[in-house]
């Protein structure tokens, strides 16, 4: 106890020198700008921003590149939020009710408690990483193949939870996010699967297109369409910030979903994606009345939100501790403390203290400045939506080029925006929701790589999902869940039957 | 009448930059834009930090930043494609290594283009080994007893990789054939993912890059056994794997840039003689000495007569091992 | 669970048209992806090959698509009749392919595409993109392109260092030696930016479209 908080010390006394809280803001401020563009998300926006902090010494390098990382995720959940479009895949969960909430004129309420439901998760996940990092590196060693398999099985019947509509469809749309998954050469056998032939299907869909395309696109078309629902938008303003009522419904979701995120995010097989639609489906499955999600309710956005940002945080354990990129873009740090001369790894803690105490002490830092820089910048943020969305959408569009361009420069991509764009169009109509279909395709991946795996390692043996109590766990969960999420469609439609 | 309005004001802007131009990009002021340097792996990997590094350093030598464009669709072969196609002017650079250069060509089906003739060498700028590492809690404490239980239980050993046809995959291949060893393959993405469960027990051994696992060796929770490269590595205190009874079996990570075939030999030396200057500077050469990579900084002639020798190498032990991607 | 026979209310066969259409999508979705994998082997449980997966879930996909069919068909769905529209799809596909087609070369066969850079692809985008909105005013649009192209440029390629093309190849091959390429992205942008501020200026009182622009002399 007293080395926690000697150790905490120590780090504050880094990071709040002038200099790095200076970059900290730097970052905070960069990151949230150009995270917020359209487009843009958390990896795009590190990996353009990584050259500014070439000049730095190594502790202010990643001081500020975290703050550019808070930054940016928390500028992703506004625009999902403000425009429907997530960045990545953990704001995929924020667009469902915070963008419904904007519509209704509560898009300041919805960002208001997206920003202080992240910082409580933020302060709680900063404590978990400088208590226990060492000791929690154990269980990401304890997660293998099967384990991922029993865990992403069990997100993609969480993820039927999402739906709002039908039963039926919202499982055919996880099932084609699967099957999109599986585009590319496969992993094992380097066979080239559904590519039709094109380069760039080699490596897969690349998600930001997916999303891109099915969210952004998808929904510049759907509100051309539809010209009374998106001018609410802009003509009701409402409150700016939340309520005591919202403060009452938010307390314990933000909880919740703390916790969610930062044990999900240790795992070093980006559990942290599973954390926003986890504590979603809680929050839905603990509501009195479930039939107000997807309809703009706050603690759609309280309790995701939070579980997405401690996941954000705890996803550094890996990193600080065995040096294991997690997700894309602790690689991109990784990457980043390479070009400092840093080698990411369990001595980082012991070889250069000021900077792994600094940086933990810096994230909370980041985390409270985004809470500064935020809350005065949502009255902005919902000015923006006045703007006539003849001209939104239009910048909108070259935002979403640019972005999706900048990934690869590759022009080609940008074509298959407007093709999912078309496609993300033609389900809606067809009464299909791409929220399911978006989180099929993330774990979808995950789940065959390592069922895959799985066997092999185990020679072909189907027990090995059994034989660890971890995954026989997750199993068993996801067997529970599907048939608990069955059996309301089945009384309802016997009701129906027996109403009509 | 709108639209012409339009047409004249965009004429406008473009009449307005054009003017600014007059000579045609000559050697003398070469550079005067932007340098791009093509890197064929995705942001944030082990290529990408040196690749990052040197443009950095290169940019400054040269006067102009030097742009790094990240591509690493389909092995990097979409990257080299592009590359190749580009205009020889001295404004677009490959980072040039193993996979794309001399590998993918003899592992890809669908690969129609040869690197070796469509484009020109510049300069070697290092070379890396690759590490043969086992968990701290494994039972093999040294490089002859991994191959000694390989060789008695076939089948039975079961290593990781960074993915299917990278360098981490095709060194372990060469060297169980070598060996006459037959191994499990478990292929990941990146050998981070694919160190946390060699580094859980749940795979034997794994080769690799020796950036990926510097902090591992360094912990004490991974062990070298032996580095590929032909001598030892002061970095890592194991034997290599030449002079522990293979002694032909070498096979390092290198990187180099090389232009679109066409490009001045002027403009080429000028980027040579900036790379070379930029390597020489202590903060690049202490941290990728650090690494333990070995910098270099050849001629042309040299770096194009060392890729045609392991494409040839590449090409028969890949025809034999009968490992292709369609 | 959906397929259930609601045997009142007899109107005519097909009971819910979206839901028959969406049944068959799945349908044809789930043969086009065995289709696709038919060559590649399936494998074993023991040792999964490359087409397991794929033909696994288009399998389910399609019974997801039959019960959607016969559920259409036999019962009503709570949806209203969705409007279809060609003029937002069309433009605005239209806008995100011709900024591809001019951003960066582009090979098809013989045929390569222009450089332009996102001094000029931006504003295509914006002004193509724009129409594809029945409330579309070309003022509007110009004066957006010509003030969001020149931030997006000074953001993208001067700041962030984006490979991104931002002048047209041409351009770029035939600067002068002295001046270098971020001074005349910066300069481009500047002028745009200007004309933009006077066409703003200029144009300010009309509505309907630009009619008093004065831009041929700014150069």
């Amino acid at each position: 106890m007293m080395d926690f908080v000697s150790n905490l010390g120590f780090g504050f006394a880094v990071a709040l020198t002038l200099k790095n809280i200076g970059l900290c803001f730097i970052g905070c401020i960069v990151g949230t700008l150009v995270g917020i563009l359209p487009g843009v998300g958390p990896i795009a926006t590190i990996a353009m921003l990584l050259p500014i902090t070439f000049g730095l010494d190594p502790v202010g390098a990643l001081i500020m590149l975290a703050g550019i990382y808070y930054g940016a995720q928390y500028g992703g959940s506004t625009t999902a939020i403000l425009v429907n479009i997530p960045g990545e895949a953990t704001a995929v969960v924020t667009t469902l009710d915070g963008h419904q909430m904007a519509k209704q004129g509560r898009a300041g309420v919805a960002l208001g408690i997206a920003a202080i439901g992240s910082f409580v998760a933020g302060t709680f996940a900063t404590l978990t990483i400088a208590a226990l990092a060492k000791p929690l590196t154990g269980l990401a060693l304890v997660f293998g193949p099967s384990e991922y398999f029993a865990l992403m099985l069990m997100g993609l019947v969480l993820a039927v939870v999402l739906a709002h509509g039908s039963v039926l469809k919202a499982i055919a749309m996880i099932l084609v996010g699967i099957l999109l998954s599986t585009v590319g050469v496969d992993i094992e056998t380097g066979q080239d699967r559904m590519t039709l032939g094109l380069d760039f299907l080699y490596d897969g869909i690349d998600f930001a297109v997916l999303a891109m395309g099915v969210f952004g696109i998808a929904e510049i078309l759907r509100n051309l369409d539809n010209v009374e629902t998106r001018d609410v938008v802009r003509q009701t303003i409402g409150r700016l910030l939340p309520g005591k009522e919202d403060f009452k419904q938010s307390a314990m979701p933000i909880a919740r979903g703390t916790i969610i995120g930062s044990i999900l995010g240790i795992l070093p097989g980006n559990g942290a994606v599973l954390a926003p639609f986890a504590s979603y489906s809680l929050e839905k499955k603990l509501a009195k009345n479930p039939s107000r999600f997807g309809k703009g309710a706050i603690e759609g956005v309280a309790g995701p939100e939070s579980a997405n940002n401690s996941g954000a945080q705890t996803s550094f354990i890996p990193l600080l501790t065995l040096g294991i990129p997690p997700n894309a873009v602790m690689a991109l740090m990784v990457g980043a403390m390479t070009i400092h001369g840093i080698v990411p790894g369990p001595l980082v803690m012991t070889n250069t203290p000021d900077l792994f105490w600094g940086m933990i002490a810096s994230m909370w830092v980041g985390n409270l400045m985004l809470l500064i820089i935020n809350l005065p910048m949502i009255g902005m943020w919902v000015r923006l939506l006045k703007v006539p969305y003849q001209l939104m959408f239009p910048a909108i569009l070259m935002f979403c080029c640019i972005g999706i361009f900048s990934i690869n420069s590759e022009p080609v991509q940008v074509i298959v925006i407007a093709v999912f764009g078309l496609v993300g169009y033609s389900i809606s109509k067809l009464g299909f929701e791409p929220a399911p279909l978006l989180l099929g395709f993330v774990l979808g991946r995950l789940m065959e790589e390592n069922f895959r795996r799985a066997l092999l390692m185990s020679r072909g043996d189907m027990m090995t999902f059994i034989a660890s109590p971890i995954s026989a766990t997750l199993l068993l969960i996801a067997v529970v869940v599907l048939v608990v999420s069955f059996m309301p469609s089945l009384r309802k439609s016997r009701d129906e039957v027996f109403t009509e | 009448m709108i639209k012409r309005r339009v047409l004249t004001a965009m004429l406008a802007v473009f009449a307005s930059a054009s003017f600014l131009g007059r000579a045609y990009a000559q050697s003398d002021n070469y550079p005067s834009r932007p340098v791009k340097l093509i890197v064929p792996y995705a942001a944030g990997g082990g290529t990408d930090a040196i690749a990052r590094l040197v443009a950095n350093g290169v940019g400054e030598k040269l006067g102009q930043s030097m742009v790094v464009e990240n591509n690493g669709t389909a092995g990097g072969n979409v990257a080299s494609q592009l590359a190749a196609k580009a205009d020889p002017d001295g404004y677009t650079v490959l980072m040039a290594n193993q996979g794309p250069m001399v590998v993918n060509p003899h592992l890809f089906e669908s690969m129609k283009l040869d690197p070796l003739t469509a484009f020109d060498p510049v300069t070697l700028i290092a070379r890396s080994p690759l590490v043969v590492v086992v968990s701290k809690n494994s039972p093999y404490k040294s490089f002859s007893d991994l191959m000694a239980f390989g060789k008695a239980n076939p089948g039975k050993l079961t290593y990781g990789s960074a993915g299917n046809g990278s360098a981490s995959h095709l060194a372990t291949e060469m060297l169980l054939k070598m060996a006459g060893i037959q191994a499990v393959h478990v292929p990941y993405k990146g050998a981070g993912p694919a160190l946390n469960d060699m580094l859980g027990g749940r795979g034997d051994f794994m080769i690799t890059t020796a950036p990926s696992v510097l902090g591992l060796i360094d912990s004490g929770d991974m062990v070298p056994l032996a580095v590929t490269t032909k001598e030892r590595v002061k970095r890592f205190n194991a034997p290599s794997v030449a002079e522990s009874g293979y002694p032909d079996y070498v096979s390092a990570a290198w990187y180099g840039f090389v232009v679109p075939k066409g490009t001045p030999a002027a403009i080429n030396e000028k980027l040579r003689k900036a790379t070379i200057e930029a390597m020489g500077s202590k903060e690049i050469k202490d941290r990728l000495e650090a690494e333990g990579t070995t910098l270099v900084g050849d001629s042309p002639a040299e770096f194009a007569s060392m890729m045609k020798a392991e494409s040839e190498r590449w090409k028969g032990f890949l025809a034999t091992a009968g490992i292709s991607i369609k | 669970m959906t397929s259930q026979n609601s045997a009142t209310r007899p109107t005519g066969r097909i009971r819910s048209p979206q839901n028959v259409a969406g049944g068959v999508v799945l349908l044809l979705l789930a043969l086009f992806a065995i289709w696709l994998t038919i060559d590649l082997p399936r494998g074993t449980l023991n040792s999964v090959g490359p087409a397991m997966l794929p033909q696994a879930i288009a399998a389910l996909i399609g019974i997801c698509g039959i019960a959607l069919l016969i559920s259409g068909l036999t019962k009503p769905s709570d949806y209203e009749e969705a409007i279809w529209t060609l003029r937002g799809p069309l433009l605005v596909t239209c806008s995100i392919v011709i900024f591809a087609l001019t951003i960066k070369p582009m090979h098809f066969g013989n045929l390569d595409t222009p450089e332009l850079g996102l001094v000029i692809s931006g504003p295509l985008a914006i002004i193509i993109g724009g129409y594809a909105s029945p409330e579309a005013r070309l003022r509007d649009l110009v004066l957006l392109a010509l003030a969001l192209t020149p931030f997006c440029m000074v953001l993208f390629g001067d700041m962030l260092n984006l490979p991104i093309p931002i002048l047209p190849r041409f351009v770029g091959q035939n600067l002068l030696a002295g001046i270098s390429y971020k001074t005349a992205l910066r300069v481009t942008a500047a002028v745009m930016f200007g004309i933009a501020v006077i066409l703003y200026l200029t144009t300010r009182g009309s509505s309907a479209s630009l009619q008093v622009a004065k831009h041929d002399e700014v150069k």
